[in-house]
C-alpha cells in the first residue's frame, strides 16, 4: 500500500518536455524487489526514459487522428485509469495516470504480491489510493502559469507536500488543506483536547462563534432532439457541500436533507467518509421491501449524522435515477436550414412552469462548426439580445433573467451568412467534426439561484449538534445547467441506443 | 543586497540538484567532484538558514532518494547521519516541526536503504533508541508532529525488518490507547504493523504456541521501551523481509486464547474513524490480516464499519470494502447485502458527480466483483457478477453523456450480459444497436478515438460471440465501413490481425478480405482514386491470403493504370502502394496462373509509370517474374526482411518512424538558363470569323509553348562534392493559370557536361499551357541522389514566364489572317459589352524607331495587307487558350499611336505594360 514512485509531466505542448516532478522511495523499491523476485522485478528507469515511456504508452507522441498500431490496436489491454509502461527489462504495472490542468499525474503503487500473473485490480488497494493521491496532488497544485518549469514555487511545494502526505511512500494524508497546515507548522501550536481523542483529519481546532454553511448545487444535463426516433435525455444531480466552524474535538452534526412529498426521493446518495450514519440507502430493485411496499416516502427525508472536518467539504452527492424521467427545466427546439453560406434558423425556448422564473442568467449559444466565419446576421429575438462574439463563429442569445410571465416562452429567428470555409485558416480553432452541413446544436446556459429542480433542501429545523451548540446557520441553493444541448431538427444528431422500457422499472 | 544573493543561491542549488538527479554519474564527472564532497555541500547548505524551507526540503528529498549514489561507504553514511542528527538536535519543534520531522525520515531512509542494521548495528540501534525516546512522550503537545513522524519511521523500520520491534508491542498498544492528539493514528498504525508482524513471527516460529501466548504478547511488558537490544544470537539473516510467496501463514490453533486480541482489534476498529482515509484503509487491511489468524474472531466485528462506509463517495474506502467482501464473502455479507453492495457499485460506476477515473475503476471492479456464490471461473478472468441481473443492465447501455472510455467498457460489460443465438434476436440487436453513435462518427469520417473504440468493441464482441449471429453482423458492418470510408482500412487490417492472433484457423478474416476485395475491384477505377492508397493497402493485405485468388486484383490494377491518369501523374507514393501489392502477390501466390496478367501489369508500370524509382523497381519485379520460378521468387521476397512494407508506412499504419533521409540544401546547386521558346503552332479552318471562334471554343487541347532551358550547375556546387547527380527529379510548382507540368526526370547529370550553359549541357523543356494569358514566376525545386547515396533537395531560382512568352500568331493560315484580323476587330467593337475592349496607347517613339521595334519583336505577328497602303502596322496576336490581342500601330513624326482591341479586357494592363516596355527597350 505504498508507492514506488510519483511523477508529474506536462502534456506535450503545454510545458517543458520533461518530468517536472518525480519522487521515488528507495525502501519501497527494495520491497518491490523482494516481493517480485529479482527475475520479475522491473526497475524504475531514469527520469528522461520515464518521460518518454509515459507519453509513448498514452500515445501522445503521435497525432491523435492517425492510426498508430501500438496505441490503437484492438487487442490492447484496457484498464484505464491503470496503464502499463514499457521500459527496458519489462513493464511497469499498475501505473495510475490522471490528467488535469494540462498535466499528467502518475504513480506506481507497490503490489504486495507477485505480479506474475497479474492479480485483478480489485485486489490492489494501491490503485485507488493512487487515484486519490493524484487527484489531491492536482488540487494542491491547481493551474500553473503558461511559462512554468520544474522550479516553479508550486512545483517545489509539491516536494514538501509529498514528504508530509506520504513519508516513505505510504500515504498518510492527502487532504491539501491539512497537509499545507502541517508544512506551515500550524499543527504544533494548537491546544490539545482534554479528554476526547482528536481525529487526524481535524488536527486544528476552531475557536469562536459557531457557523454552519450548507450549499446545495444542483446541475442538469440534457440532450433534446425533438424527434420521434431519438428520445430526449435529461438528468439532474447535485452536491451538498458544507463548511462547519464548530468548537470541540469531535462535534457531531445531524441534519435532514428533504424533498417535497410529491417529488421522487433523492437517489444514488453517496456521502463523505466523515458521515457516521444516516439514511443513505439507494433506491433499487434489490432493496428489501422497498419496491413491493412502495414506501420511498421515508426517503423524502434523509438524515445524515457526521463529524465535520474544518475545511469546506462535500457532504454528499446525489443523482436522479435513470428510471425516473426528469422533465427538462427548459424545453427547446432548434430549426436550422440553408446552405454552407447562408442559413435561416428558429430557436424556441420555454421555461417549465415548475422552475422559479427568476434566473441569474440564461443564454443560448449557437456554434457554427466547419463553416466560414459569420459575415452577417439578421436576428429577430422575441426578447433579450443577440451578440456576435469576436471570433464570429457562434451566436449568443442572451435572454436575461425573466421569461414572459404568461407564456414563459421566447423565440429567436435569424438569418446568418458565412464567409467561405477556409480549412487552413481555421485549423487552430476547435471544430466538432460531427457538425457538418445541417448537423448542429444549440447550447443553453442558465442558473437559477435559490432553487433546486428536485426540490432538495436542508431542513433548517432538523439541524442538531452534539455537544449542544447553536451556530449561525447559512443555507444556499442553486440550480445550473451543465451540458444542455438542443439538436437541429433538420440535421442528424449524435444519439445512443435507447434502453428498452422494460428495463426501467 | 542580501535578498538577491539568497535568491541566487537558491536558484543555483535548484539547478545543481536537477542536474544531479537527471544523471548522477555524469554530474560528478562534469563537476569533477566526489560524491562525498557533494553531500558535504548539501549538508552545509542546509545548515544555513538562508535557503528557505522549500529548497531545504528539496535537498532533503534528494538525500532520501539518492543516498545510494551519494554515500558509498559506511563511514560516509555514519558521517551524514551524524550531521543530520546534530541538525535535528538544533531544530526546534515549535517553529520547524515539519523540517525536523523530515530529518528523521531522511535518516531512517538512509539507514534502511543501505542495510545498516547488518552493517552498523550500533548506529542503527542508537537511532532507533532516539525514535523510541521521542514516541514515548505520549500526549506531549509541543512535539506531537515530530512524535507522529517518529512513529512512521518506526513503522517503516518494522516493515523493512519484520519482528524487530516485537518485544515493544505492549508499549505501543498502551500508547495507542493513551494518545489523544491528532497523531494518535500514527501510534495505532505503528501498533498494527508491529502486531501483524509479531503474529506472523509467532506462527512461523514452528514452535508450539501456548494458549496464553497471544495475550502475553499484548499485555505483558517483557522489556522497557528503550533501548532496542538485539538478540545475542543476532545474525545478518534476522529480521529480513521475505517474499510473499513463502509467507504461507497458518492460523492459531483453537485453544489459543484470543480474547485480548479481539479486544484490541475492536479498539482499533472503533477508532478507525479518527484516522485519515488512507491511513484507515491501510490499517484496516493489516488488522484483518491479524484477524484471520484467530479462528475465534468472526468477521461480524467488521459489520459496524461496513455499514458506516457502504455509501461512501471515497474511492479508497469503497475499495477497502470490496476487499473485505473478497476476503470474507458470506461470512461478512448475506446475499441480500451483497446485492445492495452490487447496486451501490453499479450506481457509483455511472454517478455523474464522481471523477472519470473513479467511475472507470468501478467498472473494472464490476468485472471481478467478489460474489458469495463461488464462481467456477478463474479469479483473474473477468466476468460479470451473476447478481447483475437484467434490472441492473439498464445502466450498462452507453449513454449520451458517456465518454469513449466509458462507452467501450460498457460495451464490454454488455457483451457479457447478452449472448446472441444463431439467428437475429434481441441480444444481437442490442449489441449491434449500442454501436450506433460510434457508427455515426465513422459515417461522418471522424478519425481518431471513435473509430478505435468501435473496432475495439467489435473485437470484444467477436471474441466472445464469434459462434453466433454476431459474426455475420460484424462482417456486414466492417465491409460497409471499408466501402464507405476507406480511410479506416488500417483499423480493419489491425482487426483482422488481432483475430488471426487469437485463432489462426478462423476463416472470418479471409471471408472479410474476400468480400472487401470484391467490392473494391468491382468499383470503376475512377471512383476509387480519392482513397486509392487505402484501397491498395487492403489489397496488399488480401494478397497475403493464399486462398484468395489475386487474379481480379491484377486485372483491377491494370485497369487502374490504363484508364486513369495515375500512371502519367507518376505519384511515387501510389506507385509504391501498387508495387507492394505486386510484391505481396509474388511472395504469397503461385504466379503461373496469373503470369501473363501480372507480367502485363508490371510491364505497364515499367514502361509508362511517371516515376523513375517505381519504373526501376517494376523492372526488377518483371525480371524476377520472367526469369525465376515462382517458388524461388517467393522465397527471395520472404527472406528480404521487409517486415514493414512501404505501403503501411505511407498510410500510417506502421509504428516505427523513418528517419528523414532527405537533406535540404540551403543554396541551389543547379540553375536553369533559358535557351529559346518554341511555340507549337496550330491552325484552324477559317471560312469566316464566326466559324473560327466556334472552332476555337470547341478545341479541347490548349496550345503548348515549349520553353527550353539549360540545366547546369551553379558556382556553389563546384565547391561541393556533387559532380554526379543521379535520379534527378525537377519539380515545377504551377499556378492555377497554367496547366500542370509533369516532373522532369533525369537518370544522371554530370558536372563535366553541365557545368555551364553550353552545347554539351543538359537541355530540358518545360511545356507551358496557359489556361489564362498571364505572366508568372514558377518556383522550381529538385530532388536528387549523390554518388554516396545521400538524397538531397533544394530550390532553384524561379523560372520567369513573360506576358510576351505566351504570344502566338493568329492560328489560321497566313493568307486568312488579314481577313480574320478585320473580322475580329469588328467583332470586338460589336461585343464591347462582353469581355471585349478597345483602348489606345501612345508611345514616345518616332516612326523609324517604331518600325525597328516591330521588325525586331513583333514581326511574327505582323499582318500584311496587300490592298491597304497606309502607315498603319497591324499586329494580330493569339493569346492562348482562346483570346486575342489586336494592335493597329500608327507611327507619327515624334510619337506612335497604338489602337488596341482585345476580347479579354483583363489583359489590358498587361498590354499596356508590354507596350511601354517596348518603348523603354528602344530608349535604352
Amino acid at each position: 500500500m505504498s508507492f514506488r514512485a510519483v511523477w508529474v509531466l506536462p502534456l506535450p505542448g503545454s510545458g517543458p518536455e520533461d518530468l517536472i516532478f518525480i519522487k521515488t522511495y528507495p525502501t519501497v523499491e527494495k520491497r518491490a524487489l523482494v516481493f517480485n523476485g529479482p527475475e520479475n522485478h522491473v526497475s524504475l528507469p531514469s527520469d528522461g526514459v520515464l518521460y518518454d515511456a509515459t507519453l509513448e504508452e498514452l500515445g501522445l507522441k503521435q497525432s491523435g487522428t492517425k492510426y498508430v498500431d501500438s496505441r490503437d490496436t484492438c487487442d490492447k489491454e484496457f484498464q484505464k485509469p491503470v496503464f502499463e509502461i514499457k521500459v527496458l527489462g519489462g513493464k511497469l504495472w499498475p501505473v495510475v495516470i490522471i490528467q488535469k490542468f494540462g498535466l499528467l499525474f502518475c504513480c506506481l503503487p507497490l503490489v504486495e504480491q507477485s505480479c506474475e500473473p497479474r492479480p485483478p485490480l480489485i485486489e490492489i488497494l494501491g490503485v485507488s489510493l493512487g487515484l486519490s493521491l493524484l487527484s489531491a496532488i492536482a488540487d494542491f497544485m491547481g493551474h500553473l502559469p503558461k511559462d512554468f518549469n520544474a522550479s516553479h514555487p508550486k512545483v517545489l511545494e509539491l516536494y514538501s507536500y509529498m514528504c508530509q502526505a506520504a513519508p516513505f511512500g505510504t500515504l498518510i494524508d492527502s487532504n491539501p488543506t491539512t497537509v499545507r497546515e502541517a508544512i506551515q507548522n500550524k499543527h504544533s501550536t494548537q491546544l490539545v483536547a482534554a479528554h476526547a481523542k482528536q481525529p487526524a483529519w481535524r488536527p486544528v481546532m476552531t475557536k469562536g462563534k459557531g457557523q454552519l454553511h450548507f450549499t446545495i448545487t444542483e446541475q442538469v444535463r440534457a440532450v433534446l432532439y425533438n424527434s420521434s426516433n431519438m428520445e430526449d435525455v435529461c438528468s439532474v444531480y447535485g452536491s451538498i457541500s458544507c463548511k462547519a466552524d464548530l468548537e470541540g474535538a469531535t462535534p457531531e452534526v445531524s441534519v435532514a436533507v428533504i424533498v417535497p412529498h410529491d417529488s421522487p426521493p433523492l437517489d444514488n446518495l453517496i456521502v463523505h467518509p466523515c458521515v457516521q450514519g444516516g439514511d443513505t440507502q439507494i433506491i433499487s430493485s434489490g432493496m428489501p421491501g422497498l419496491t413491493s411496499q412502495a414506501t420511498p416516502a421515508k426517503l423524502t427525508r434523509r438524515r445524515l449524522r457526521f463529524i465535520p472536518p474544518r475545511e469546506p467539504f462535500t457532504l454528499g452527492y446525489y443523482a436522479s435515477a435513470s428510471s425516473t424521467p426528469t422533465t427538462p427545466p427548459i424545453s427547446a427546439t432548434y430549426q436550422m436550414r440553408g446552405t454552407d453560406r447562408e442559413v435561416t434558423l428558429t430557436v424556441k425556448v420555454k421555461l417549465s412552469s415548475k422552475v422559479k422564473n427568476a434566473l441569474e442568467y440564461c443564454e443560448v449559444q449557437l456554434p457554427f462548426y466547419n463553416r466560414g466565419i459569420i459575415t452577417e446576421i439578421d436576428p429577430v429575438p422575441s426578447m433579450g439580445s443577440v451578440v456576435l462574439p469576436n471570433d464570429r463563429r457562434r451566436l449568443g442569445w442572451n435572454l436575461g433573467a425573466r421569461f414572459p410571465t404568461r407564456s414563459l416562452e421566447a423565440t429567436l429567428q435569424a438569418k446568418v451568412q458565412f464567409a467561405e470555409y477556409d480549412e487552413k485558416r481555421q485549423s487552430s480553432t476547435y471544430e466538432d467534426p460531427f457538425c457538418v452541413g445541417l448537423n448542429a446544436y444549440a447550447m443553453i446556459y442558465f442558473k437559477v439561484p435559490d432553487y433546486t429542480h428536485t426540490g432538495c433542501q436542508i431542513d433548517p429545523k432538523s439541524v442538531q449538534i452534539h455537544p449542544s451548540a447553536k451556530p449561525k446557520l447559512n443555507l444556499v441553493r442553486e440550480f445550473t445547467s451543465a451540458e444542455y444541448k438542443v439538436w437541429n431538427s433538420h440535421g442528424d444528431a449524435q444519439a445512443v441506443f435507447p434502453v428498452p422500457k422494460y428495463l426501467l422499472h | 543586497m542580501a535578498a538577491p544573493s539568497v535568491l541566487q543561491s537558491a536558484d543555483r542549488w535548484l539547478s545543481e540538484i536537477f542536474e544531479f538527479r537527471k544523471n548522477p554519474a555524469a554530474f560528478f564527472t562534469t563537476r569533477q567532484i566526489e560524491d562525498g564532497e557533494f553531500v558535504m555541500d548539501i549538508l552545509q547548505a542546509m545548515y544555513s538558514d538562508k535557503l528557505g524551507d522549500s529548497i531545504r526540503i528539496v535537498l532533503l528529498s534528494t538525500l532520501q532518494e539518492k543516498s545510494s549514489c551519494l554515500m558509498s561507504t559506511p563511514d560516509s553514511i555514519e558521517q551524514t547521519v551524524g550531521s543530520l542528527m546534530s541538525m535535528y538536535d538544533q531544530t526546534t519543534s515549535e517553529t520547524a516541526a515539519f523540517y525536523k520531522s523530515q530529518l528523521l525520515v531522511t535518516m531512517t531512509t538512509i539507514l534502511l536503504e543501505s542495510g545498516q542494521l547488518e552493517a552498523q548495528p550500533k548506529l542503527f540501534t542508537d537511532f532507533v533508541e532516539l525514535l523510541l525516546d521521542t514516541v514515548s512522550k505520549v500526549n506531549s503537545a509541543v512535539d506531537r508532529t515530530v512524535r507522529g513522524t517518529a512513529c512512521q519511521c518506526l513503522n517503516e523500520i518494522e516493515t523493512m525488518h519484520p519482528g524487530i520491534l516485537m518485544r515493544k508491542l505492549e508499549h505501543f498498544y498502551a500508547m495507542s490507547q493513551l494518545e489523544c492528539t491528532h497523531v494518535c493514528q500514527n501510534y495505532m498504525a505503528l501498533f498494527v504493523q508491529v502486531l501483524k508482524n509479531s503474529i506472523y513471527v509467532l506462527l512461523r516460529s514452528g514452535e508450539s504456541i501456548d494458549s496464553s501466548e497471544v495475550t502475553d504478547l499484548l499485555c505483558s511488558r517483557t522489556e522497557p521501551l528503550k533501548p532496542l537490544t538485539l538478540p545475542e544470537d543476532f545474525s545478518n539473516k534476522m529480521f529480513q523481509l521475505g517474499s510473499p510467496k513463502d509467507s504461507s501463514v497458518r492460523c492459531f490453533s483453537e485453544d489459543v486464547d484470543s480474547k485480548e486480541l479481539l479486544r484490541c482489534l475492536s479498539f482499533l476498529l472503533d477508532h478507525l474513524y479518527l484516522m485519515t482515509m488512507p491511513c484507515a484503509v491501510t490499517t484496516l487491511l493489516k488488522l484483518i490480516d491479524c484477524m484471520v489468524t484467530a479462528p475465534h474472531i468472526a468477521p461480524h466485528i467488521l459489520r459496524p464499519f461496513v455499514t458506516r462506509v457502504e455509501a461512501t463517495h471515497d474511492v479508497t474506502l469503497f475499495h477497502a470494502l470490496l476487499i473485505l467482501k473478497h476476503k470474507f464473502g458470506r461470512q461478512l455479507m448475506t446475499d441480500a447485502e451483497e446485492e445492495l453492495l452490487l447496486d451501490r457499485l453499479v450506481s457509483c460506476s455511472s454517478h455523474p458527480c464522481l471523477t472519470p477515473g473513479h467511475r472507470l475503476l468501478c467498472y473494472q471492479w464490476l468485472l471481478n466483483f467478489p460474489e458469495n456464490k463461488a464462481s467456477d471461473l478463474e479469479d483473474t478472468k473477468s466476468h460479470l457478477p451473476t447478481g447483475l441481473d437484467y434490472t441492473k443492465t439498464a445502466s450498462l447501455y452507453p449513454g449520451v453523456f458517456d465518454g469513449l472510455d466509458t462507452t467501450l467498457i460498457k460495451l464490454n460489460l454488455l457483451s457479457l450480459c447478452f449472448t446472441p443465438s444463431h439467428v437475429q434476436d434481441s441480444a444481437s440487436a442490442t449489441l449491434i444497436g449500442c454501436l450506433v453513435s460510434l457508427q455515426k462518427s465513422i459515417h461522418y469520417g471522424i478519425t481518431g478515438r471513435p473509430a478505435i473504440t468501435l473496432y475495439r468493441a467489435l473485437y470484444l464482441y467477436y471474441r466472445r460471440h464469434y459462434e453466433t449471429v454476431l459474426r455475420s453482423d460484424i462482417y456486414k458492418l466492417i465491409v460497409t465501413i471499408v466501402t464507405e470510408q476507406p480511410k479506416f482500412v488500417p483499423h480493419t487490417i489491425n482487426f483482422i490481425e488481432c483475430i488471426n492472433r487469437i485463432d489462426t484457423k478462423d476463416s472470418f478474416p479471409t471471408e472479410l478480405l474476400q468480400s472487401s476485395m470484391e467490392n473494391i475491384v468491382s468499383t470503376p477505377p475512377s471512383d476509387v482514386l480519392e482513397d486509392l492508397e487505402f484501397h491498395l493497402l487492403l489489397l496488399e493485405k488480401v494478397c497475403k491470403e493464399k486462398s484468395i485468388s489475386p487474379k481480379p486484383i491484377v486485372a483491377f490494377l491494370r485497369q487502374l493504370l490504363t484508364s486513369t491518369s495515375i500512371g502519367s501523374n507518376g505519384s511515387w507514393l501510389l506507385g509504391n502502394c501498387i508495387l507492394s501489392v505486386c510484391h505481396s502477390i509474388m511472395q504469397h501466390h503461385d504466379t503461373t496462373e496469373i503470369f501473363k496478367e501480372l507480367g502485363q501489369l508490371l510491364y505497364e508500370l515499367l514502361t509508362s509509370y511517371g516515376d523513375l524509382d517505381i519504373r526501376d523497381r517494376a523492372r526488377f519485379y518483371y525480371a524476377m517474374l520472367t526469369n525465376i520460378s515462382s517458388q524461388k521468387i517467393s522465397s527471395i521476397l520472404s527472406s528480404a526482411g521487409t517486415t514493414h512494407s512501404l505501403t503501411r508506412l505511407v498510410t500510417g499504419s506502421s509504428n516505427f518512424d523513418i528517419p528523414s533521409p532527405v537533406q535540404k540544401l540551403q543554396q541551389p546547386v543547379l540553375c536553369l538558363t533559358r535557351i529559346q521558346r518554341r511555340p507549337e503552332y496550330m491552325t484552324f479552318a477559317c471560312s469566316n470569323c464566326q466559324q473560327y471562334l466556334q472552332n476555337l471554343q470547341s478545341n479541347q487541347k490548349p496550345p503548348v509553348i515549349h520553353m527550353d532551358y539549360y540545366l547546369h550547375f551553379t558556382e556553389v556546387s563546384s565547391t561541393r562534392s556533387v559532380d554526379k547527380l543521379y535520379s534527378l527529379v525537377l519539380h515545377v510548382d504551377i499556378p492555377k493559370s497554367y496547366k500542370e507540368i509533369p516532373d522532369v526526370s533525369l537518370s544522371c547529370l554530370t558536372l563535366d557536361e553541365s557545368q555551364q550553359p553550353s552545347d554539351t549541357c543538359q537541355v530540358i523543356s518545360l511545356q507551358i499551357q496557359p489556361l489564362e494569358p498571364v505572366p508568372s514566376k514558377l518556383p522550381v525545386s529538385t530532388v536528387f541522389m549523390t554518388a554516396d547515396g545521400q538524397t538531397s533537395t533544394c530550390s532553384l531560382s524561379p523560372v520567369h514566364i513573360q506576358f510576351s512568352d505566351l504570344f502566338l500568331p493568329l492560328p489560321v493560315s497566313s493568307s486568312n489572317r488579314p481577313g480574320l484580323f478585320d473580322d475580329l476587330w469588328k467583332y470586338m467593337q460589336d461585343h464591347s459589352s462582353k469581355t471585349c475592349a478597345e483602348s489606345v496607347c501612345t508611345l514616345l517613339l518616332n516612326k523609324t524607331a517604331m518600325l525597328e521595334v516591330i521588325q525586331n519583336q513583333l514581326q511574327e505577328y505582323r499582318i500584311d495587307h496587300v490592298d491597304k497602303e497606309d502607315d498603319t502596322s497591324r499586329i494580330g496576336i493569339f493569346l492562348p487558350p482562346s483570346w486575342h490581342l489586336l494592335l493597329k500601330i500608327t507611327a507619327k513624326q515624334d510619337m506612335t499611336v497604338v489602337a488596341i482591341a482585345t476580347d479579354n479586357w483583363k489583359t489590358l494592363p498587361l498590354v499596356n505594360t508590354f507596350l511601354h516596355e517596348l518603348e523603354e527597350s528602344r530608349a535604352r
